[in-house]
This record gives structure tokens, sequence and C-alpha cells, in this order.
């Protein structure tokens, strides 16, 4: 494992500056697949009182009509 | 040792912390890869897509020090090199995935590489040894190493399968390898 300056050799050089863009082109974007897991989190909660509303009134229903 | 270990902080693969060390890295494993590889455009491919999976894997590393991230990159760069050997061709994921071209380098700059890299010399020695092989394993391993061809292009010009040709380079690979004892895992990356 060897240290050496990049002069020699340019277009790696020009190449880590393309990486160094992208890379930071990415962390300046936020995940967009299934969003931040605390947004996730809550999306779940969510849809689990939506559910269990679902299944009281459900039952209320069918109580009714007994 | 372990709480000591455990209280110091991680060290994030970040754009800043990856600059500097490709900064500080990359021609080094250039010619790392490119001693392995015995070619220096291949070197300079897969020392980008090192570094591009380096960043596109970087919540997976564990380390806690720049050492040990510089341990990890030549871990993904050994991986890269035998994917390469295995498969004839340079994988290039991470670098469509980070949306970046693989590097150009100049004739120059590949001729500085293969210097580095010792590579002319070390091409100018399998041939002073290629006379200890078979004539059937001679012609392979020139065809391999010093032509540059690729297994399924051998194949079709000697009219075999492409397996029977790994396996004569690998024959003479070995036999090679106990004769270059210096280069012998430079050698033995190729097979």
């Amino acid at each position: 494992v060897s240290e050496q300056p990049l002069p020699d050799l340019p277009g790696l050089a020009r190449w880590g500056d393309e990486l160094r863009a992208a890379t930071e082109r990415v962390e300046r974007t936020p995940a967009r697949r299934g969003g931040r897991p605390r947004r996730r989190g809550l999306a779940v909660i969510a849809v689990v009182v939506a559910l269990l509303a679902l299944v009281v009134e459900l039952g209320r229903t069918l109580a009714s009509h007994a | 040792v372990l709480r000591r270990r455990a209280e110091s902080p991680r060290f994030a693969i970040t754009s800043d912390s990856l600059d500097a060390l490709y900064r500080s890295h990359a021609p080094g494993m250039a010619v790392y890869i490119a001693r392995k590889t015995m070619d220096a455009g291949i070197a300079a491919d897969l020392t980008a897509e090192t570094f591009a999976q380096a960043f596109t894997n970087r919540r997976q590393f564990r380390g806690r020090s720049r050492e040990e991230a510089v341990g990890w990159l030549y871990g993904i760069a050994r991986h890269q090199v035998s994917h390469f050997v295995r498969r004839d061709r340079a994988e290039a994921r991470a670098l469509e995935r980070l949306g970046i071209q693989r590097p150009h380098l100049t004739d120059d700059e590949l001729g500085r590489l293969e210097d580095l890299a010792g590579i002319s010399d070390l091409r100018r020695r399998i041939a002073s040894h290629l006379g200890d092989l078979s004539h059937e394993q001679q012609e392979a391993l020139r065809l391999r190493v010093l032509d540059e061809l690729t297994y399924e292009q051998m194949a079709e010009h000697l009219g075999i399968n492409e397996q029977a040709v790994r396996a004569r380079v690998s024959r003479g690979m070995r036999t090679l390898a106990t004769r270059l004892k210096g280069d012998a895992r430079d050698i033995r990356e190729l097979m």
C-alpha cells in the first residue's frame, strides 16, 4: 500500500474531480426510495391505526345487525 | 482494548474523506492492480470502480481509522481483480450508479502507469521463461499475456472451448510462477 502524489497521472486526477462531484451530488440528494426511516415509521403507524379503526367500525356494524 | 475500540468514533466514508483517500492512494492502487492484471487501462478502470463502490457501499464500512479504510479499499480492489480474472471484463456497476464515466488516460499516462508497475519488465521475464513450457501452454500464454487476447478470442483462435483455454493458461501460469518466484503472486492472479 503506497502513497504517491497524483501529478504524474493527470487523467486519474481529473477522474478524482468527477468522483468528488458525483459523491457530493449524492450526499445533497435526500434518499428517495422508501423515504427516511423516521418518515417510514410514521407511515407504518398511520396504516396500523387506520386498519384498527376499520376493524372497530366493522365490529360495530356487525353488532348493530345482530 | 475492545472498550477503547468501542469508544473511538467510526471513520465515515464521505465525499470529503473519500476524496482525500483517492488523492493519496489512487496511484498506488492503480499500480497494484496493473501488476495483478498486467494492463494499465484495466487498472485505471478497476481503480475507479473500487472508489465508486467504496462510496456506494459506504454504510457497510465499520472501521474506525483511515488505515482501516485503506485496507477496506484494497479489499474491494482485490475483489475487482478476481472478478476481472474470472469474467474477463471490468465491473462498472458502481460507476453506472454514480453516473460517471471510466477515467480517460492518455497513452503517455498508460505508459507511465506500466513503468510504475514494472509491467514491461514482467512481460520480458515471462517471455524469457516461456521456453520452459509445453508448446500448447506457450501458445496459450503468448496469446493471453503478450497479445492480451480475451479467453473468448483465444478459444476462437485455437479452435478449442473456453474452459480448455483457461486450463492451459492456468497450468502454464503455475509452471511459470515456480520459475519466477519473485513475481509468483502477480502471475497467479492472472490464472
